[in-house]
């Protein structure tokens, strides 16, 4: 079930935040907020039971399995050896269990070429937020073996952690000391609520309005016989690309953020416009933030970091990076998309660095951009093979226009720019009205505006005539 | 160095106050209400069976089953059931589909909205491999049959013919140069090409040839063609032996399903020569069916009213007539010539239509059954160039 469906919307939450408002135990903080964390537990298996009603049971394992380790480590505060052998143990499960489901069929396709096999590995559907929730999972594994913070001795904060609904499927990825207090005791209120509202409403417009509408025409682009696309229509191919990418997933962030606030949680924010960054560093402290400083915390930090030298510094960054591009999916254009961006942030700081430097500010910001881009051709290709030819079309080799140049910019214009605007945080501080009474108007019309027309693509999307009769 | 960087926590999250407590609640309430207005229209709104303009049925509420949720269908069977009947569903799409094109937005789902509210399909480019099967199964069947009189009626498409309409900025093949190129392969001694470019030049009003919302050419462009192709045969047809008459007023067709029900409707038009009624027969062979028109009127009541043209598309239909002529006619086709039709029926005593995209049967056996004196092919370029099933009739 996405966030962005009739179901979701006029169904599934309607029904939970009744459940959750309705107090139960009016008298009793404590136990009403228990109600709450059950409801909210409950909503959550049957989301991710929506959607894989198999991998449920997956889930409860993973959950329960990881409960224990949890309380085995503290159980054995003075036994480190056999701490580390729990430690190790549930690290390597975890693991296994996302090698297994995420990189089994990719693993064995390569061991097969190498070689030259002819076995297949059967077809495995990817349980939906696997990626994430290990990630989580993981996070508190760590943290507790580091004493970081205390084991979770009730089992049901632990699972509304692991599955809560608004961050399953999509992130951001928490960090169980991040929310450890928020799920014993956290505030729930008209004014979160209100403000969860919002947040939510410009998450769905991103995603339905932005990501939808101008994805739809990097995917017509690339759905061209190869050699037919001019230069300028690829530029802007990519470019709907960058855009869609960015507003589909900070979109869903921002859903998930916001319905967390609903629910009374604090979520850290995930972005941060990355567009507007100025250097390949400084894109990543904006995209995509929580799993960064995942990466940061629990591989880079520990593999030594920068702390021993420079040599090691290297390695340490192309490990990280070649693991981030793999976690975005099981191909090799994702690690060659990983790697690039360890290159480049390695000669960023070690080349370049002092180069770029003395450019002027919008110099940065350009040179960034065009980083950025050309990694999205890696990201969003099938293949090596179609990364090239779509950067050969790039730089010109189907001629500068072809015939549908015109058309093309023509009829997506309007919406690209605006969505342009919108990416770059030109409207950040918008409207600077003085007047906080027409200011509250404006934006009560605006946001009004873009649920309804939310609801509106949501259904139009569904537009499916039967043209038995095309002949 | 540093890798990314913790970020300040919850910067935007704070409790910033920007709002007094009453506009937030207000927020909250409105939130809520807008959730349960939708949830209540649901329940109150009932399901409709079939929708008229997406021509199929809707999904029903699914019924609860544990095997249906242990394989997952009746999640995916409950999310169309509730866009299915999504209250009002067809106004918020026809909103959605007014509102982009006010952003620009000029295609939905491969149909292009031109100017002066005309909707365009695609064109098929120019296959030269494909073409070239055709044109000669064509040229072999005129070498077999040489006693015959061959035509050829090719109808450009209406984003040739009505390229100033075509949305801004989008280009297309030029037809006129593919004409040439078909017209050029096909060699017969008894052949001719029947230029439907040159028979629109009388024509004032350029717009009168396509539909609007369809991608037929118009009972009169096809009028046109056939006067044309009446000269060429010498079968002394006058504009004033036919009648055209308005059979609807709200004519929409397979373009604006695609592209989404527009307020511009076209009037469809039928031809007839005039003092007809009665003097052929129709045998629709594969339905078992013998009608006494070639006109099915029932059909202006459901969706797709170009089908008034002899129902639709079928295999094989023969139709036997009283005129007062040996001449016998065989026709392939596809949809563009059952406009055209009627109006053969003087001329010949029988007229065996094909359409080789629903045929199957064996050619060679109705060809030395019927010692045919004409042979004519009617289509239009982007399903002739698209085609991959004539050739292989041809051989049969």
């Amino acid at each position: 079930m996405l966030f962005s469906s009739a179901t979701f919307l006029f169904v599934f939450l309607p029904v939970v935040l009744l459940f959750y408002f309705v107090p139960l135990f009016r008298q009793n903080p404590q136990r009403e907020m228990t109600k709450k964390n059950a409801v909210l537990c409950l909503a959550s298996l049957v989301f991710y039971a929506w959607g894989e009603p198999v991998y449920i049971v997956l889930m409860l394992i993973s959950i329960y399995f990881n409960y224990n380790i949890g309380l085995d480590l503290e159980a054995h505060t003075f036994n480190e050896r056999r701490r580390k052998k729990i430690f190790v143990c549930a690290v390597v499960f975890n693991l296994l269990v996302l090698g297994f489901f995420k990189y089994f069929p990719f693993a064995v396709d390569n061991f097969s070429r190498l070689f030259s096999l002819e076995i297949k590995a059967a077809n495995i559907s990817l349980p939906i937020g696997i990626s994430f929730y290990t990630f989580q999972i993981l996070s508190y594994v760590i943290d507790v073996y580091r004493g970081k913070c205390r084991a979770q001795r009730k089992l049901l904060p632990f699972a509304t952690y692991i599955c809560m609904f608004p961050q399953l499927i999509a992130g951001p990825i928490v960090q169980y000391g991040d929310i450890e207090r928020q799920l014993r005791n956290r505030r729930i209120g008209v004014r979160k609520f209100s403000a969860g509202v919002l947040f939510f409403i410009r998450g769905l417009g991103k995603k339905v309005l932005f990501a939808n509408t101008i994805g739809a025409v990097y995917t017509e682009i690339t759905a061209r016989e190869p050699g037919t696309t001019g230069l300028v229509v690829a530029w802007f191919g990519i470019l709907c690309y960058t855009l869609q990418i960015y507003f589909d997933f900070s979109g869903y962030s921002d859903m998930a953020i916001g319905l967390g606030k609903m629910f009374g949680f604090d979520f850290i924010q995930n972005f941060n416009f990355p567009y507007t960054a100025d250097s390949i560093k400084d894109f990543w402290s904006r995209w995509h933030i929580s799993l960064s400083n995942w990466f940061r915390d629990y591989v880079y930090i520990p593999l030594g970091g920068n702390r021993k030298g420079t040599g090691r510094t290297i390695i340490n960054l192309l490990i990280v990076w070649a693991l981030t591009g793999l976690w975005h999916g099981a191909a090799w254009n994702f690690v060659a998309w990983g790697v690039y961006y360890g290159v480049l942030l390695i000669l960023e700081k070690y080349v370049f660095g002092g180069l770029t430097e003395k450019l002027p500010h919008w110099a940065k910001r350009v040179l960034t951009m065009l980083i950025v881009i050309v990694g999205w051709v890696f990201f969003s290709a099938e293949s090596f093979g179609d990364a090239a030819r779509y950067l050969g079309a790039m730089i010109g080799t189907g001629g500068l226009f072809d015939g549908t140049t015109a058309f093309v910019l023509r009829s997506n214009f309007f919406p690209f720019a605006v969505m342009c605007c919108s990416a770059l945080g030109f409207f950040r501080k918008f409207p600077k009205l003085k007047d906080a009474n027409i200011r509250l108007a404006l934006q009560a019309v605006g946001y009004a505006a873009v649920l309804t027309l939310c609801v509106v693509s949501l259904v139009s999307e569904t537009y499916n005539p039967f043209l038995y009769f095309r002949f | 160095m540093k890798l990314p960087f913790r970020l300040k926590q919850n910067t935007e999250q704070g409790e910033k106050r920007n709002y007094t407590s009453l506009v937030c609640l207000v927020i909250c309430v409105a939130f809520a209400a807008f959730l349960a207005l939708h949830t209540l229209l649901f329940l109150v709104v009932p399901d409709r069976a079939m929708s008229e303009n997406e021509n199929r049925t809707l999904q029903q509420k699914p019924k609860l089953t544990l095997s249906a949720i242990a394989d997952g269908s009746y999640m995916k069977q409950y999310e169309t059931y509730l866009t299915d009947q999504f209250p009002n569903r067809d106004g918020l799409i026809s909103f959605h589909s007014f509102f982009s094109s006010l952003l620009g937005h000029r295609e939905q789902n491969g149909v292009y909205l031109g100017k002066r509210g005309f909707l365009f399909e695609a064109q098929t480019p120019l296959d030269e491999e494909r073409l070239q099967k055709t044109t000669d199964a064509i040229n072999a069947l005129m070498a077999q049959e040489k006693h015959a009189q061959c035509a050829m009626i090719l109808a450009p498409n209406s984003t040739y013919v009505l390229k100033k309409y075509l949305p801004y900025g989008l280009k297309m093949d030029d037809q006129k140069a593919q004409l040439t190129t078909v017209k050029n392969a096909l060699q017969g001694e008894k052949f001719s090409w029947v230029s439907v470019l040159k028979s629109y030049e009388k024509v004032e009003d350029p717009t009168t040839l396509y539909y609007h919302t369809d991608h037929h050419w118009t009972t009169r462009a096809a009028l046109r063609a056939f006067l044309s192709l009446s000269s060429k045969w010498n079968l002394g047809a006058k504009e004033k032996s036919f009648n055209i008459e308005a059979v609807s007023k709200k004519f929409s067709g397979v373009l604006a399903a695609s592209y989404g029900e527009r307020k511009i409707k076209d009037v469809l038009e039928i031809c007839a020569p005039k003092k007809s009624e009665g003097t052929y027969t129709v045998s629709y062979e594969s339905q078992s069916r013998v009608t006494a028109s070639v006109f099915d009127t029932e059909k202006l009541d459901q969706r797709n009213q170009y089908e008034v043209f002899l129902g639709g598309n079928y295999d094989k239909v023969v139709i036997q007539t009283l005129a007062e002529t040996e001449d016998t006619l065989l026709l392939f086709k596809d949809s563009f010539a059952n406009c055209l039709i009627p109006m053969l029926t003087p001329y010949f005593t029988k007229i065996v239509i094909i359409d080789p995209r629903y045929f199957s049967d064996s050619l060679q056996d109705i060809v030395d059954d019927n010692e045919f004196t004409h042979i004519l092919f009617v289509y239009n370029l982007n399903t002739f160039l698209a085609d991959k099933s004539l050739a292989g009739v041809l051989a049969s």
